[in-house]
């Protein structure tokens, strides 16, 4: 190696960790050859101090070189090192990338604007070209969906923030914090341009009455006793309405009673799911004598213990 | 010209944890060529994703700063590039 890293970097043999650093940071501005584009002059000597600084910016290294000097470090010219520097030199650099026939793929939202106003395009509003160089920024939308319409999919019209109206498709069986994208119905790009997206947040309104399991939904089913005991009928709502559901006789608090095909639409399979009503016995509000007595008389004749075997009373 | 690659391959030659290019993707400071899943970036955005890692670690330039050196720099390139062009007419 032919130049010392002390005098590259432009400190002395007793500079700390901390001011080798500053001192590498202040050189690497100006230097880099991102912010020179083509100055080869420039490259040469960033690819040096970075060199230096692989050295020196690390302890161990640096104790080496101050021991044996540039001996160590035998070999290594400055491309050398500069590969070795935190590997990250493995490639061009951006500047590099850019000037191919038509320009980089990130400054070329800038050209169009040149002969109109470069000042207001340097200054203009964020999120400019540069943030999202080939097409126009993504917009991004939160909308609320009925329950019903996550389970069995619609389609509604939403007026976005900017006034625009958009048809925003919900597909069946969706669930809450599932985003739809929009290809091309974002903010408007560049000049000759493409749209960027929207992207469109769903919120599923929870139901009081619904539950999803996966594609089925769950509902209670209060049922009398007598209905528990000799069986009925009962209306019950399902997403598509009331339907007439029968209840066997015996069914206790926990059966669970399906109405099928009244579940959310399965996509994949264009299945909807089932509708499960989980029977709850309700007792009446009071026991007055008369049904206190019966079920005293019939319960002495059919002792029932629903704790099982070892918990008798 | 130039392949492109997956985001471990980027990762792999930048130094940049994934994480941290998914973040810069959000930040919106490289925009891969296909930014769908699975994204793929070509050499301007593992150029680019380098030069931002420089930045934060050798130059210690905040997010705030990365974003406008970015947008000065896109706008310094298509200037150079324009000049180019008019030269060449």
């Amino acid at each position: 190696m032919e130049k010392d890293p002390y005098e590259v970097l432009g400190v002395s043999k007793t500079a700390t960790q901390d001011e080798l650093k500053k001192a590498y940071r202040k050189l690497a501005k100006k230097l880099h050859p991102d912010l020179n584009p083509g100055n080869k002059e420039m490259e040469r000597r960033f690819k040096e101090v970075t060199g230096a600084y692989d050295i020196l910016g690390d302890e161990k290294k640096r104790a080496q070189f101050d021991t044996q000097g540039a001996a160590g470090f035998e070999g290594m010219g400055p491309d050398a090192q500069h590969q070795q520097h935190g590997g990250s030199r493995g490639g061009p650099f951006y500047y590099q990338t850019q000037g191919g026939p038509g320009g980089g793929r990130y400054s070329q939202g800038f050209e169009q604007g040149f002969d109109e106003d470069l000042f207001s395009s340097l200054f203009g509003a964020r999120g400019g070209a540069s943030r999202k160089p080939a097409k126009g920024q993504d917009q991004h939308f939160k909308m609320d969906v009925d329950f019903r319409d996550s389970a069995l999919g619609a389609e509604h019209e939403v007026r976005l923030p900017d006034g625009r109206g958009v048809r925003v498709k919900i597909p069946a069986g969706v669930e809450s914090g599932a985003k739809l994208r929009l290809a091309g119905m974002g903010h408007p790009g560049p000049a000759g341009k493409p749209a960027g997206d929207l992207f469109v947040e769903l919120n599923v309104k929870p139901s009081t009455q619904f539950r999803r399991m996966g594609q089925d939904l769950e509902v209670d089913l209060p049922v009398s006793l007598s209905e528990a005991a000799l069986g009925g009928e009962a209306r019950v709502a399902t997403i598509d309405g009331q339907v007439l559901l029968g209840i066997p006789a015996g069914v206790t608090t926990g059966s669970r009673l399906r109405i099928r095909g009244k579940g959310a639409l399965d996509r994949a399979t264009s299945k909807r799911g089932d509708q499960i009503a989980v029977v709850r016995v309700m007792m009446p509000a009071t026991i007055d004598p008369e049904l206190r007595e019966a079920i005293r008389v019939w319960s002495e004749k059919n002792p029932q213990n629903p704790r099982g075997g070892d918990n008798v009373a | 010209m130039s392949r492109n690659r997956k985001l471990e391959d980027v990762s792999r030659e930048t130094g940049v944890a994934p994480i941290e290019i998914i973040e810069f993707i959000h930040q919106q400071w490289i925009c891969p060529v296909q930014p769908e899943r699975p994204e793929l970036f070509d050499e301007e955005d593992v150029a680019r994703t380098r030069l931002i890692r420089e930045l934060r670690e050798d130059f210690g330039v905040n997010n705030e700063g990365i974003e406008l050196i970015l947008h000065l720099l896109d706008e310094l390139y298509a200037l150079h590039h324009q000049i180019k062009s008019v030269k060449n007419q």
